[in-house]
């Protein structure tokens, strides 16, 4: 198991405060972060990875490191942003590469994973198009592909399929399971949508106004 | 050096370099006097009024103006709309030498206050017109919509919605008219006279003329406060931004009688161009003397305008690398360069060697003034545009330089060749600020200025051709050369 603990955050004038004492991650499978708009759910997405700084006494013990107390780099988590945040000046495969080179993971290994993660999620005819014009789908699982392939200790998705028309979302569900069931990583998944707690939770924890609500 | 601890000390190192003219000033050992004396107030209280008349008068025109352009954008479509509206900011975007020397053709009797205020208000003309229709677009047009299906007339919506609604908008465009106004150099320079002398005038005889640097530290020091004051005394409520809506087909917002104040201005300019160009051109080379100073001139310039670029492109590479934002963004985007004259006195202070020293000060020079209005206008919506894909590359592990090289450079490389190839186009038109610090004329800007001075005007405008070659030459330059770095660092591997 992975132990979040005492994560806290306030966010200034608006008296809005994440106050999250424990909170259990699964060491595989998806752990959801289900709540309604505003919640505190992308506030809590952004403290696990280091861009917002959380009060101290902060700890994610994952595999006997705290990554808490290590940068974001540091922390080799995977992440699907909920606006994707594709490169859009390099081509597919550049972004997904960038991932691996980031990380110094040597080419032949990255390539061959790389192969791997093109089959899963279909990438095969986008890998030189620049991701300024695929479309929402194809944009979808290329971010996901750079999410994995840096070999991350988790991988956090951000209300990843928010942005895809709804046949487009079972369709892509589908891949992300199969994705994440292929390359056994521990996943975070952060939604308001109670499909994608269906389609791919293996435990729900619910947010409401920053603290924490065990199902 | 830590990531944070640096990025601190490059904000640092910017902050003190952009107000570094100021610090000079401060800490040069020179006694200020004459700063209340009653022959410089009495210039405060011209430098006040031809600033203020300009203003009022170029936003008066402006407004019309933007009418006009909202009617070209109605009936001819979006990029002949966009066309004229580029057009009517060429005035702001050449060099001032080439209305000059326009203004002087067509309107030579154009001198004094009159003309100081007209010169001032047609330059800015297309600016407030181009502020104007976006605050258009942005702030009224779905209120004009209702109000046109509702029967309301164009002055009645003039009156009642468009000056209380933008009021506060118009104020902040008012107050930055009138600072370029307040702290101008080249115009009152070179139409004022011997009458119509401004605060920054007076710096620059006393300096130059006079060689009395207390009193241009005392007069700088009256300037400095006077344009502090006046800019904190005009802060203005805005009124907030709704989605930009293209334009609509009534006329509560357009009028064509507005579209010629809007295009005097550049027609002028360009009409100027193509005035006896080429019996200037044979009067050169019927003169071996003047054509060698013409090649000295073009050399001095190319070298200014080059070392200005890379100037300019190291500061915003160093800004980019800062990621500006809460306080030190703020400063960037409210910074307003000291004057011309200040910043060329400051250089004047640091050292007074002349030669290959006085290249470089007309460089940083340039520089530190170009800087924070090309930061406001251009690179901050370029460096902020980048924050999330920044963030990004963190979270997925790479490194400083990584992202550099192959997330922020890349995509920056297109607008740094932007802004350094408007800065080295600033600078072939310079001639106030090299005068103030150069003791001959070194620059094609300050020989086509000489000649304009004894009214030799088929002679510059042969020179304003070489000037706009040698400009566009450089702006092209500084933009492929960027787009080349940004494409290899872009591509290559470390591995």
């Amino acid at each position: 198991m992975s132990w979040v603990k005492n994560l806290r955050a306030n966010y200034g004038a608006s008296e809005f405060r994440i106050d999250i004492p424990s909170w259990e991650i699964l060491d595989s499978g998806v752990t959801a972060l289900w709540g309604p708009s505003g919640s505190g759910k992308t506030s809590v997405f952004r403290l696990l990875l280091g861009l917002d700084r959380a009060e101290s006494g902060f700890s994610w013990t994952f595999a006997g490191v705290d990554l808490a107390k290590l940068s974001t780099p540091d922390r080799r988590l995977g992440v699907v942003f909920q606006t994707l945040e594709l490169f859009p000046h390099m081509t597919a495969i550049q972004n997904i590469l960038f991932a691996a080179e980031a990380r110094g993971i040597e080419m032949q290994a990255a390539r061959a994973h790389l192969d791997s993660l093109v089959e899963t999620l279909q990438l095969t005819s986008v890998l030189e198009r620049k991701a300024s014009v695929l479309s929402g789908g194809e944009r979808q699982r290329v971010a996901l592909a750079r999410g994995l392939i840096g070999q991350p200790r988790v991988l956090l998705l951000d209300e990843p399929f928010s942005a895809l028309d709804a046949d487009l979302r079972i369709e892509a569900r589908a891949l992300v399971k199969r994705a994440i069931a292929k390359e056994k990583i521990p996943t975070i998944l952060i939604t308001h949508d109670r499909e994608d707690l269906d389609a791919l939770a293996t435990h729900v924890t619910t947010i409401r106004a920053g603290r924490l609500q065990e199902k | 050096m830590k990531t944070g601890s640096g990025k601190s000390f490059f904000k640092i190192l910017i902050f003190v370099t952009l107000i570094s003219p100021l610090l000079i000033l401060l800490g040069s050992g020179v006694t200020p006097h004459e700063t209340f004396s009653p022959g410089t107030l009495e210039i405060l209280g011209f430098t006040f009024l031809q600033a203020g008349l300009s203003a009022a008068l170029a936003l008066s025109l402006g407004l019309l103006g933007a009418y006009g352009l909202e009617a070209a954008h109605v009936k001819w479509g979006v990029a002949n709309g966009r066309f004229l509206e580029a057009l009517s900011l060429l005035p702001n975007v050449a060099p001032v030498l080439l209305f000059l020397l326009a203004v002087m053709k067509f309107a030579p009797g154009l001198t004094g206050l009159t003309g100081i205020v007209v010169i001032h208000a047609l330059l800015n003309t297309g600016l407030v017109a181009a502020s104007v229709l976006r605050l258009f677009r942005s702030k009224i047009s779905a209120l004009a919509d209702l109000a046109w299906v509702e029967g309301c007339s164009r002055t009645r919506f003039f009156t009642r919605a468009v000056i209380p609604l933008l009021a506060g908008d118009l104020g902040l465009i008012f107050s930055f008219v009138f600072a370029i106004c307040f702290t101008s150099l080249a115009i009152p320079l070179v139409i004022g006279g011997s009458r119509a002398t401004t605060l920054e005038v007076l710096i620059w005889q006393s300096i130059r003329i006079e060689g009395d640097f207390s009193k241009a530290l005392g007069i700088a020091i009256l300037q400095l406060g006077s344009i502090l004051a006046f800019t904190f005394l005009l802060r203005r409520r805005t009124t907030t931004s709704q989605a930009a809506k293209s334009p609509s087909s009534h006329s509560l917002l357009s009028q064509f009688a507005g579209l010629p104040v809007v295009l005097l201005p550049p027609a002028l300019l360009i009409i100027s161009l193509f005035d006896r160009p080429w019996s200037g051109a044979v009067r050169l080379f019927d003169n071996d003397s003047l054509a060698g100073e013409l090649l000295k001139a073009i050399f001095g310039s190319f070298v200014i305008t080059i070392g200005t670029g890379f100037l300019v492109s190291f500061f915003m590479i160093a800004l980019a690398t800062t990621e500006p934002r809460g306080f030190f963004r703020k400063f960037l985007l409210g910074y307003v360069a000291p004057s011309s004259v200040i910043t060329g006195f400051a250089m004047l202070i640091v050292s007074n060697k002349t030669g290959t020293a006085t290249y470089l000060k007309i460089c940083v020079a340039i520089t530190l003034i170009s800087v924070p209005a090309l930061y406001r206008l251009y690179w901050d919506a370029a460096v902020s545009g980048l924050r999330s894909q920044r963030a990004t590359a963190r979270t997925l592990g790479a490194s400083n330089w990584l992202t550099f090289r192959r997330v922020v450079f890349p995509q920056l490389a297109r607008p740094l060749g932007f802004v350094a190839g408007l800065s080295s186009l600033w600078a072939w038109g310079d001639f106030a600020l090299s005068r103030t610090i150069a003791e001959r004329d070194m620059t094609l800007g300050m020989m086509i200025q000489s000649l304009m001075s004894s009214y030799r005007f088929d002679l510059a405008t042969f020179l304003v051709w070489i000037l706009i070659i040698g400009g566009a030459a450089t702006f092209f330059f500084f933009h492929f050369f960027f787009q080349e770095v940004g494409r290899v660092l872009g591509q290559k591997s470390s591995r």
